[in-house]
């Protein structure tokens, strides 16, 4: 390995730690704040607490003007500084009950730091601002589950996290070929996961309750969305991940499929077959993956 | 660090003499990690189904302990025969993962119903099992699965006996032994690597799930609760991660060519040294950091992303656990951020980053 050149070096070793020290010790300093006003200590007041956490921002936010976003240390920082931005809406919303419901906490977190998010250049701060949306939208629902419909609020809600995480991963990919901090894999392979993992939650929800209103949604949307992942991740960019990813839904939809049509069947042996098409299904996939990367690499 | 195509790295090792004659083909017939985790996703799936077909057909195995041991035991026989025998054939490996994840299944439940559900002697049993399962049986995803399953099962055990803390602390010690030596136990990697992986995981759970109310698994709800011996637990439990995260630190100093009485060896020493004093509350982080580094040592992204996400993943669950008040966590965590930007800043001064043109950065 160390005559080949794979292991690091020293120059390697040195850009590491610098990196690993910086980006632990910002994320933790911004963390045990949070922990800090989580606590809700009686001994400072509010006045207090808001000045501090005013100031922390404030301490962040000059930071990284001082360093500017082209610098690691003014990307940590400004990293920070969208983390307590949420620290001081929170403390804000406490101090003078603002009667805000905690989803337009988040979304409220998510449109503030949307500008630092432009500049800052950073795959995490756009993932941040990424799961603020999602967490908005979850909490959303779980304060208004019946505004549009009891029993339809939670497919409701998937649909809607769906889309956003879609159209964000499309998005992305189609950015990512003209900007080039954009072509780190494991944001879009978040991004691929959280949807891949929505609509097949949403296909198990259709198949096992036929009456609801999304069924032919869903049986539309299912494969034009697998066929999307395997045209753009088979042909236009090749990212064997995700392609796992494709397998995996479909030995769940299929073997969800089976079970649905085999439920008035008596005795175990359509649980042994829908097995063995389960092991079929997912050795073949498998196969084909392993075949893939090895075309990609050679 | 450099990347080397394959016909690059043929053509070095040919001029150091290493190797001789032609490039052999490359053909990796290794899966990507995810491609594994895929397929033992859906082994388990499938495994699943076929407990069904037991639960359903041959219900009289489950309704009997002894039935259960032994008709687990002759599952996993047959599937450990089947990878033996496989040759490689995907169709016949995917069957005996999910043939024998049911068998492991029915021999648990054995195990359980004759000893008593969550109790302390169960888990070391279960541990044992699978521990052996993961020697023997010779195929990668089974033996990542039920590695993983033999640590959780001794950190449950650890817990109903009122000494929870050393599990994450002695599986971090594992991990760390066991990476640190991958490339000199090179031989033995096929059955190393996935055990690691899996310790790596376990090591996750066993310093997340600490301090919480439930253990959630085979309905273990612990067993002694002594408090003397739980804070002697405690304590052993950090001494014994700090000393990982020291031993670590130094190891890999010196396979770099430092040693202990060298300046960056003993700064990288008293630096690691305060981090452990500083997190001891949070004893998560030095597992934590124990991985990122061994995985950028040994150049393996998987290793590296897999210990940046239990960082993240222990941070988050860390809120939630019970052992101190929010103050005292919030202090411990903002004492360890300060230290690792001081140690950032002894860096700097200490090892000045030099570009290319030969000249220190600011």
């Amino acid at each position: 390995m160390r005559t080949a050149g794979g292991l690091p070096g020293k120059s390697d070793w040195r850009g590491f730690i610098d990196r690993l020290l910086l980006w632990a010790g910002a994320v933790l300093l911004a963390v045990g704040v949070i922990f800090f006003f989580a606590y809700n200590w009686s001994e400072l007041s509010r006045v207090a607490r808001l000045g501090l956490a005013q100031l922390l921002l404030f301490i962040a936010v000059a930071g990284c003007g001082w360093f500017g976003t082209e610098q690691p240390i003014g990307k940590a920082l400004l990293f920070v500084s969208a983390i307590l931005t949420g620290v001081l809406l929170a403390l804000f919303g406490q101090t003078y009950q603002t009667g805000a419901d905690t989803y337009e906490l988040f979304m409220t977190w998510a449109v503030l730091i949307l500008p630092w998010t432009i500049v800052g250049r950073l795959p995490a701060l756009w993932m941040l601002l990424i799961a603020l949306v999602n967490t908005a939208i979850t909490l959303y629902f779980m304060i208004f589950p019946g505004f549009f419909g009891l029993i339809f609020s939670t497919e409701k809600e998937l649909w809607l996290l769906f889309v956003f995480n879609t159209a964000t991963l499309a998005l992305w990919e189609l950015f990512s070929r003209r900007v080039e901090w954009l072509r780190e894999r494991w944001a879009p392979r978040l991004l691929g996961f959280s949807s891949g993992g929505l609509i097949t939650t949403l296909a198990m929800f259709a198949i096992f309750d036929h009456r609801h209103e999304y069924v032919a949604v869903t049986a539309i949307a299912y494969p034009l969305w697998l066929g999307a992942i395997y045209v753009c991740y088979r042909h236009r960019i090749l990212d064997l991940f995700l392609l796992a990813g494709g397998v995996l839904s479909i030995v769940i939809v299929v073997a969800s499929l089976l079970a649905k049509a085999m439920e008035h069947i008596h005795g175990g042996g359509g649980l042994l077959f829908i097995g063995l098409i389960v092991v079929g299904l997912s050795a073949l996939g498998g196969m084909w993956l392993k075949k893939i990367g090895q075309e990609g690499t050679r | 660090m450099n990347t080397l195509s394959p016909k690059q790295l043929w053509d070095r090792l040919l001029e150091i003499n290493l190797v001789t004659g032609e490039m052999p083909p490359t053909v990796d017939q290794h899966a990507p990690w995810f491609v594994r985790v895929m397929l033992g996703f859906a082994g388990w799936i499938g495994a699943l189904f076929m407990l069904g077909f037991v639960g359903a057909s041959l219900s009289f195995i489950m309704r009997s302990s002894s039935a259960s041991l032994i008709a687990g035991a002759l599952v996993c026989s047959g599937a450990a025969a089947i990878f033996r025998f496989s040759q490689g054939k995907d169709f016949a490996i995917q069957f005996g993962l999910a043939t024998s994840f049911a068998g492991q299944a029915m021999f648990i439940f054995g195990i359980m119903e004759t000893f008593r559900w969550g109790s302390g002697f169960g888990y070391i049993a279960v541990a044992i099992f699978e521990a052996g399962l993961a020697a023997i049986v010779v195929n990668e995803i089974h033996r990542g699965a039920t590695a993983f399953a033999a640590a959780v099962s001794l950190s449950l055990a650890l817990s109903w006996y009122g000494i929870p803390h050393l599990a994450p602390a002695l599986i971090t010690a594992a991990v760390a032994v066991l990476w640190m030596h991958e490339f000199s136990w090179a031989d033995k990697g096929s059955v190393l690597r996935p055990i690691g992986y899996s310790l790596v995981l376990a090591a996750l759970y066993s310093n997340s799930t600490l301090f919480m109310r439930d253990t959630a698994w085979l309905l273990g709800r612990g067993g002694a609760h002594n408090p003397a011996l739980s804070m002697i637990s405690s304590w052993a439990g950090v001494l014994l991660t700090s000393a990982v995260f020291l031993y670590t630190t130094v190891r890999l100093a010196a396979r770099e060519g430092f040693g202990i009485n060298d300046r960056p060896a003993r700064t990288a020493l008293v630096a690691a040294a305060a981090i452990a004093i500083a997190s001891f509350k949070a004893p998560g982080i030095a597992t934590g950091l124990v991985i990122v580094l061994l995985g950028f040592a040994n150049a393996n992204r998987v290793l590296t992303g897999l210990g940046i996400f239990s960082l993240i993943i222990y941070l988050s669950i860390y809120y939630y656990q019970l052992q101190a008040t929010l103050l005292i966590k919030s202090a411990s965590l903002v004492a360890t951020g300060i230290m690792l930007l001081v140690a950032r800043i002894a860096l700097g001064r200490l090892w000045p980053a030099v570009d290319h043109k030969g000249e220190h950065n600011a």
